[in-house]
């Protein structure tokens, strides 16, 4: 067994429109060790989400993987067909979603939808579910458990709720969680609990691949870090150097886009322009025409990712010289 | 980016104060929306008195439809005579002691076929409807979750049901299966599962690319589990609103084939029969078309408003408020 739960390798997905192909997933690589957790970060739109979809294999029509590996504990689930993924999805990778409040089906007890998921892949009988079901309850700190089983979505806080989701994800213990921004939805307090749930879960043996805009909460719990731009990786480091010392202009752009109060500024600093249109990227870095430091290479060639220090990797011609913020 | 959020990102800062999970609640927020939301699951029983207290007109509907079905049950009881019952002595004879409602152009008595009405026409108003409603369910469900070539296919034939007159097409089943009350149910059933397939679609559509179906395939469910457990049961409201409204749509279609004599045959007792041979006598005898047209409105009414309440009283979001 090798050292990573998961290794994506050269992974490109696409969007078919009637205006052209949309790469919004373009040759990215990653990987997840067991029992750490792994943050991807980006902006609205930069292929985060479609990224872990296509890890799942649940992109949506007109969605489509088109080329790549995804290794999940040494097995390429590219290769199943679609009655094995779907033993797969629940069982050994899951997934929960940014809104707690649509992710749960309003007209099924919370019980259920969690016991639904033992019941496909284990077999096991109603009681045995339910058993099941009240233990994982009481694991993610959902207070009453066998009241909570049930109670209909609606009558829970969204704080619960997103524990039901992770309730839901975890119960067959998968190899693989991913949290598609997990805390997006709710508020700060809840935040914090449901990122100590997601970190004890990591405790017990499961890997965690963790989906953010949000600088703070990749910062808390995620060991590695991977920055994504357009549709590509263009930073990779561990926590600790990416927070110290970023090396692509569009981390450091972003870590200077963070409200500090203890730097005191009066002004945010903010990234100038937009996301490029996947459609109609630049010739040469994708970032070169929001980079304040883009000379004459920049426009013209795409950088490889490249080494700058143990386990760091930077997608920039400048990397070195790139400066720290 | 974060930029409302008030958070140190220099990890050794990472906040190791993360509140415990605390027993009683969890956490500050939950605890005040917990307090908001503990309720009960809420019972049927309980779901109906939401329902008398909200909306009294759907209250009496659903009275006046349970008196009308009480009343083509006990038919026999209620009336001495016999629906088929000629006295041609007392023809057209307005209503009277021995006749509350009068009697029609063979000396029926009019209480009596209106009672005995009552059975085929809540028959025909209840029956075709579930057959539609189910067939229209089953493709509808079909078409909008599986899409593609399925969803082409099913949808283009109900284009064509929809874009025939429904009269004409009724007309021309009837004619073709002949006379007969299960001939009537078949015809309703195959008139009307078209508009129940488009809308069943349409919510089947919206209800696949929520999050918790997307949330149950992550979980590995079957489709034909994700459409039986997740889809079908959010569609149940508008199923049972549907049905409501399609209740009445029947009694009327059967109405005016009878009235047009493709349906139920004289001496046999239906409203939309009874309307259509009151109308020679519209002038010297109304009793004869008024009051089977009376009952008819009265239960279509009730129907509708039935309808409009059981709306309001499903809906899952506004459960508990």
């Amino acid at each position: 067994m090798g050292q990573n739960m998961l290794e994506v390798r050269h992974l490109c997905a696409s969007f078919f429109t009637q205006k052209g192909e949309v790469k919004a997933v373009n040759d990215v690589s990653f990987e997840v060790p067991r029992g750490r957790i792994v943050g991807i970060v980006g902006e609205s739109g930069c292929g985060k989400s479609m990224t872990v979809r296509s890890v799942m294999r649940l992109l949506k029509y007109p969605g489509k993987i088109v080329s790549g590996e995804v290794m999940l504990d040494g097995r390429d689930l590219m290769r199943l067909s679609g009655r094995e993924m779907a033993a797969v999805r629940g069982a050994e990778v899951s997934m929960i979603f940014q809104d707690p409040m649509t992710s749960l089906n309003p007209v099924m007890k919370a019980g259920k939808q969690v016991s639904e998921a033992v019941r496909i892949h284990q077999h096991v009988s109603s009681e045995e579910a339910k058993r099941r079901t009240l233990e994982i309850f009481e694991a993610v700190g959902i207070p009453e458990p066998a009241r909570r089983y049930d109670s209909y979505p609606h009558q829970l806080s969204g704080g619960l709720r997103q524990r039901v989701m992770i309730a839901m994800a975890m119960i067959c213990r998968p190899k693989l969680l991913i949290a598609d921004e997990p805390t997006t939805a709710l508020d700060v307090t809840v935040e914090a609990q449901i990122l100590r749930i997601m970190k004890n879960l990591c405790g017990t043996g499961t890997s965690v691949l963790i989906i953010s805009h949000n600088l703070g909460v990749i910062a808390q719990i995620c060991d590695y870090v991977y920055v994504m731009y357009a549709g590509r990786i263009v930073e990779q480091a561990d926590t600790f150097t990416l927070f110290e010392h970023p090396m692509h202009p569009y981390t450091c752009g972003l870590l200077n886009a963070v409200a500090s109060l203890r730097l005191g500024r009066e002004k945010l600093d903010t990234i100038p322009g937009v996301v490029p249109n996947l459609l109609h990227l630049p010739e040469g870095c994708s970032f070169s025409l929001r980079c304040e430091k883009c000379s004459g290479i920049c426009a013209s060639k795409m950088p490889d990712l490249m080494k700058t220090g143990e386990g760091h990797m930077v997608r920039c011609h400048l990397s070195g010289k790139g400066g720290e913020s | 980016m974060g930029k409302n959020k008030r958070k140190d990102l220099i990890p050794e800062n990472i906040p190791e104060n993360i509140p415990e999970n605390d027993p009683s609640g969890s956490g500050m927020t939950d605890n005040i929306s917990l307090r908001s939301q503990i309720g009960e699951e809420e019972k049927f029983s309980d779901l109906l008195r939401r329902m008398a207290r909200e909306n009294k007109l759907a209250v009496i509907s659903a009275v006046v439809i349970l008196l009308f079905v009480l009343a083509a049950v006990f038919a026999p009881v209620l009336t001495p005579y016999k629906e088929t019952e000629m006295d041609l002595l007392h023809r057209l004879s307005p209503p009277s002691a021995a006749h509350p409602l009068g009697t029609d152009e063979g000396g029926r008595d009019i209480l009596t076929r209106v009672l005995y009405g009552s059975r085929i026409s809540l028959l025909v108003g209840v029956v075709p409807t579930l057959l539609s409603m189910l067939l229209g369910t089953v493709l509808g469900l079909a078409a909008g979750f599986l899409g593609g070539k399925t969803d082409a296919v099913i949808m283009r034939l109900a284009d064509i049901m929809l874009g025939f007159p429904s009269m004409l097409l009724a007309m021309l089943i009837m004619y073709t299966l002949g006379d007969g009350l299960m001939n009537v149910f078949l015809t309703l059933a195959l008139v009307n599962w078209a508009s129940v397939a488009r809308i069943v679609r349409a919510e089947a559509l919206q209800i696949k690319e929520s999050e918790y179906v997307e949330a149950a395939r992550v979980i590995g469910v079957a489709r034909y589990k994700i459409i039986l457990r997740h889809i079908l049961p959010n569609a149940v409201p508008t199923l049972i609103v549907l049905f409501t409204l399609n209740v009445p749509s029947s009694i009327l279609t059967e109405s005016s084939l009878s009235f047009l004599g493709l349906g139920i045959q004289v001496p046999d007792a239906s409203w939309g029969l009874m309307v259509n041979t009151g109308r020679q006598y519209l002038y010297n005898a109304p009793w004869l078309s008024f009051v089977p047209s009376a009952a008819i409105m009265l239960v279509v009414l009730s129907f509708n408003f039935l309808g409009d309440g059981l709306r309001d009283v499903l809906d899952p979001y506004q459960k508990n408020q």
